[in-house]
């Protein structure tokens, strides 16, 4: 992949980034805010898939991995939480 | 040729992503942006998975399979959730018009 | 036994994936891990029993075909939601539905929901067990009927062969 695609697919997921964090700040629910910080680890994953592509290392991938895991549960435990005031009935 | 591809699936990612967050900031309330949120970032994170590993080796193929496998099962769970969080804690919706059998 | 044996196997090939080798010996040890991880905690996360008697070679074709409608609706949902979000389809009447559960097992409402989730345009909300209905929530319910109609045609035609 070329070097300009590159530069700037990252600069725009940097710029999609901030957009998603100035949402979460003025979101109204609860929920919009978990689901703004979903949507920030998956732009994340986005954000490695392409370090992976350009650098040819699958290790930046296992960090993908263990992010989509990671945001996974946590969205199931603060869901949980906002639910029922606790985060194991 | 690949490399064109791939550069191609880069691109549709990035345009799939940037609806999905425009998705989000426009919408108005969690359910309507819950349809943009997960499922185009879902999509838009598949797309750059698969330009990844259409250039990379197997090591890369076997971790882009893993994780696009592992996103089509944790998606979903993760809208639902949310959605029902919302539901019961009685979020409303906000857009004009709206349809409620609940 | 059959379960054991299956989740294993998927498990191993898990664990292959994770560290991206080909040696035979990871594959053993990750198949050693499922099983023992499913021996484990396997009776805990047991849905109630399915009990369908459907023979299995039909069964895998017609998971062929049903996968290949899901990723369709997948495909035509994410259109008509970007058409949505770029302004070129009004937004009107998204809402709550009810759809009813009808004759869907346990496992069958888990896929449905899972089917109509992953697609664009549809989430599963809630389940009202009192009333034996799915709260679908829909980005364009400006016809309640049609987006039951939808859902009912889906599982006969296709899910009921492979998810009863």
């Amino acid at each position: 992949m070329s070097a300009v695609v590159f530069y700037s697919a990252t600069i725009w997921l940097a710029v999609l980034l901030g957009v998603v964090v100035i949402f979460l700040g003025r979101a109204g629910t609860t929920a919009q805010r978990i689901l703004a910080i979903d949507l920030l680890t998956l732009i994340l994953i986005g954000l490695l898939a392409l370090a992976a592509q350009r650098d040819q290392r699958p290790y930046t991938l296992d960090t993908a991995l263990a992010l989509a895991l990671l945001s996974f549960v946590a969205t199931l435990a603060a869901c949980r939480y906002y639910e029922n005031r606790r985060p194991f009935s | 040729m690949t490399a064109i591809v791939a550069g191609l699936l880069t691109i549709l990612g990035l345009v799939i992503l940037t609806i999905g967050v425009y998705g989000v900031v426009r919408l108005p309330d969690v359910y309507t942006q819950l349809h943009a949120a997960s499922k185009a970032g879902f999509l838009g994170v598949a797309a750059l998975l698969a330009a990844a590993a259409l250039q990379g080796g197997g090591a890369i193929v076997a971790r882009a399979v893993l994780i696009v496998a592992l996103l089509t099962v944790t998606t979903p769970v993760a809208a639902h959730v949310v959605a029902r969080a919302a539901h019961r804690r009685g979020e409303s919706l906000r857009t004009p018009g709206a349809v409620d059998e609940s | 036994m059959m379960r054991l044996v299956t989740g294993a196997a998927g498990l191993g090939i898990v664990y292959v994936l994770t560290l991206a080798s080909t040696d035979p010996v990871d594959l053993a040890v990750g198949v050693l891990l499922g099983a023992l991880l499913i021996g484990l905690l396997g009776r805990r996360m047991r849905l109630t029993p399915v009990g369908h008697g459907l023979p299995v070679l039909p069964r895998i074709l017609w998971f062929v075909v049903f996968g290949a409608v899901v990723l369709a609706d997948i495909v035509h949902g994410a259109w008509d939601v970007a058409l949505r979000v770029m302004h070129l389809r009004p937004i009107e009447r998204p809402g709550v539905v009810r759809v009813p559960i009808g004759e869907r097992s346990e496992r069958g409402i888990a896929v449905s929901a899972l089917a109509t989730t992953l697609s664009p345009g549809s989430v599963l909300v809630d389940i009202d067990r009192a009333a034996g209905d799915l709260l679908l929530h829909v980005i364009d319910a400006s016809d309640p009927d049609a987006v039951r109609d939808r859902l009912q045609r889906f599982y006969d035609r296709y899910q009921r062969r492979v998810f009863p």
